[in-house]
């Protein structure tokens, strides 16, 4: 049977393109929406993961990191008392306005850290300037994909604009990072950001502590705790809060999953119909099978072998397109993430889809009755 | 070209098919209606039975009875000596595949395969290893007069040489019953005779032939010929009884 079916796929060659690129459709429909819909995530969470650290202290109340408030100089030297905390990196990651060359304003996300205890990874994709020219008064870097948002040259290095009322110049440019909100994200040192957005000496809007041993996190949370005005987080959970923030309380996040899901739904339908149709041209042929003695179980062989190998073609075909398609929007706004896991999901899905398809057919194949052919 | 001997099966059987008092009835009453009526008829070997009848007489429905495709309303078919009716309709498929042999009026060649592989791939369905269903398959077709059309795709086949290798199909296997839907139908009438005595040839003292046809032309070649009107067997002409 497996010699009927597949030289019949091959027989008709245009039917076998038509198919393999329904499969190769949905294929990228999906993974192209399951990879916006994680490239959210990673987006969302991407400053925390970056940082790294063992523990996170914020003022207490706080959901997001993209909602973090100002804590006080304080806090550091309280934290540094516990003995498992071995170093407390300030981080300021604050919202914040950038004024374009026309006048108008851009709202910008403002990172500032100290580039010299951060140096090996602060900023990172860094493709242009040194982390320690941030040290430089009101200097920042850019990404190059939002250079044309503030109005820059494509290539902002040494231009130079107005950032919450100051002379901000840029002294870096990083690529591909972009912000949950499509805001640019600007780098800077944690004495400019405090100079930008008018903080005193030692406050930040979060800690990340290292400690000497990550076994250590349940106790300096608890340590935190005690104290009513900050709370603490370890890297992971502050990274799922966060997540889980954009995902479930923006509203953000269920529209993308809804149309993830939507393309789902479109995939299968596409999928089926494909499939449907290519078992539907051999009806006849099929009926004589059944009619000569054929039992079922050799007629959904003939059906199996075909979504086989339209599936395999297909999948394979639609992850590259999908891959492409990523490749593209490296140069947007959108963020699509083709992480493994997102890949190995997708073609997971699209293999289950394959399996519905051709399970329509199959009950077709099943219903086919010998009197067809008569 | 030469034309190598049609094979025919080794074991011998008084009645190939036999039927009692078989009826087929569609619908619920009173809207029943009875497509086959009481029909008590037995199908021999080394005969090229004929099934005539106008349209709607019940001649395929019978036929299809008769190869288990469709259960019976009442009445009793043996197939080779197999009940095949009530639930034992499940026997049908192995018999068929084993004893059986089908020609229908438009072929139902798979269109991707060529000649040698359309018989060959349902030898193969019939449980012969690759090798000897290939080899088969090319002494049917050669007996069939298509030995130097092996690869050709039913495309490149002209209407009655298609019709050949769909009765090289029904002959792979050796089956004791060749059954026909209507062979000639779309055929001219030279090649229709053609087929027509072809499928006399295959006829031996352990196989029959039995063919369903509204065609005037095959009476010459049958050995009997049974007549339905309305459902019910009208006549029973055995030229040789």
């Amino acid at each position: 049977m497996r010699r009927i079916a597949l030289q019949s796929l091959l027989f008709d060659i245009g039917k076998l393109i038509t198919s393999v690129l329904g499969v190769a459709i949905a294929t990228t429909l999906l993974l192209a929406q399951i990879g916006i819909y994680e490239g959210m995530k990673v987006a969302s969470s991407r400053v925390i993961n970056n940082f790294g650290g063992d523990v996170w202290v914020m003022a207490r109340g706080t959901n997001v990191i993209d909602n973090a408030e100002i804590i006080s100089a304080g806090v550091r030297p309280l934290v540094l008392a516990h003995p498992c905390v071995v170093d407390a990196r300030g981080l300021i990651h604050s919202m914040t306005f950038a004024r374009r060359p026309d006048g108008s304003y851009e709202a910008v996300v403002l990172v500032g850290a100290d580039p010299r205890r951060e140096a090996s990874y602060f900023p990172w994709r860094l493709v242009a300037g040194l982390p320690s020219d941030l040290a430089q008064p009101v200097a920042v870097t850019v990404d190059r994909l939002d250079a044309h948002k503030l109005g820059l040259p494509k290539n902002p290095l040494g231009a130079t604009f107005e950032l919450y009322g100051q002379n901000a110049h840029v002294v870096g440019v990083t690529r591909g990072i972009r912000s949950i909100m499509v805001m640019p994200y600007l780098f800077t040192s944690l004495d400019n950001a405090r100079s930008v957005l008018g903080l005193t000496e030692g406050q930040v809007s979060q800690w990340v502590l290292d400690l000497t041993h990550p076994s250590c996190a349940p106790d300096v949370i608890a340590w935190v705790e005690r104290h009513s005005d900050i709370q603490a987080l370890n890297s992971k959970g502050w990274a799922e809060r966060t997540e889980q923030y954009w995902i479930k309380e923006s509203g953000a996040g269920s529209m993308l999953g809804l149309t993830a899901l939507l393309g789902l739904f479109v995939g299968i339908v596409i999928v089926g119909q494909t499939l449907y149709s290519l078992t539907q041209q051999h009806f006849k042929e099929l009926a004589m099978l059944r009619v000569i003695g054929a039992n079922a179980g050799e007629l959904v062989s003939f059906v199996a072998w075909q979504v086989l190998v339209i599936g395999i073609a297909g999948a394979v075909l639609g992850t590259g397109l999908a891959y492409g398609v990523g490749w593209i929007m490296e140069r947007s706004d959108i963020e699509v993430s083709l992480s493994n896991s997102v890949v190995s999901f997708g073609l997971v899905t699209i293999a289950a889809m394959c399996a519905l398809a051709a399970g329509y057919s199959v009950r077709a194949v099943l219903r086919i009755r010998g009197t067809e052919v008569f | 070209m030469g034309a190598a001997a049609i094979p025919t099966p080794q074991s011998g059987i008084a009645a190939l098919v036999k039927s009692e008092h078989l009826s087929k009835v569609y619908g619920e009453p009173p809207l029943q209606t009875a497509v086959v009526n009481d029909v008590s008829v037995e199908i021999r070997p080394n005969q090229l039975t004929l099934l005539m009848g106008p349209s709607g007489s019940g001649k395929t429905t019978l036929l299809m009875m008769m190869a288990g495709l469709v259960a019976v309303s009442s009445g009793r078919i043996e197939l080779f000596g197999n009940d095949i009716t009530g639930e034992n309709i499940a026997k049908a498929p192995s018999i068929r595949r084993h004893e059986l042999g089908f020609i229908f009026q438009h072929y139902n060649l798979f269109p991707a395969l060529t000649a040698l592989e359309n018989v060959a791939e349902v030898l193969r369905l019939k449980g012969f290893a690759g090798k000897s269903a290939y080899a088969q398959a090319k002494q049917s077709l050669k007996a069939v007069g298509l030995g130097h059309r092996l690869d050709h795709r039913p495309s490149k086949l002209s209407g009655g040489e298609q019709q050949r290798v769909a009765i090289a199909r029904a002959l792979a296997g050796n089956p004791s019953l060749i059954i026909g839907d209507e062979p000639t139908a779309a055929l001219d009438t030279r090649t229709g005779q053609t087929i027509t005595a072809l499928l006399k040839q295959v006829v031996g003292p352990q196989r029959g032939v039995l063919l369903v046809t509204h065609d005037p032309r095959l009476e010459p070649h049958a050995d009997r010929i049974l007549r339905i009107e309305d459902g019910r067997i009208i006549a029973d002409e055995d030229k040789h009884a």
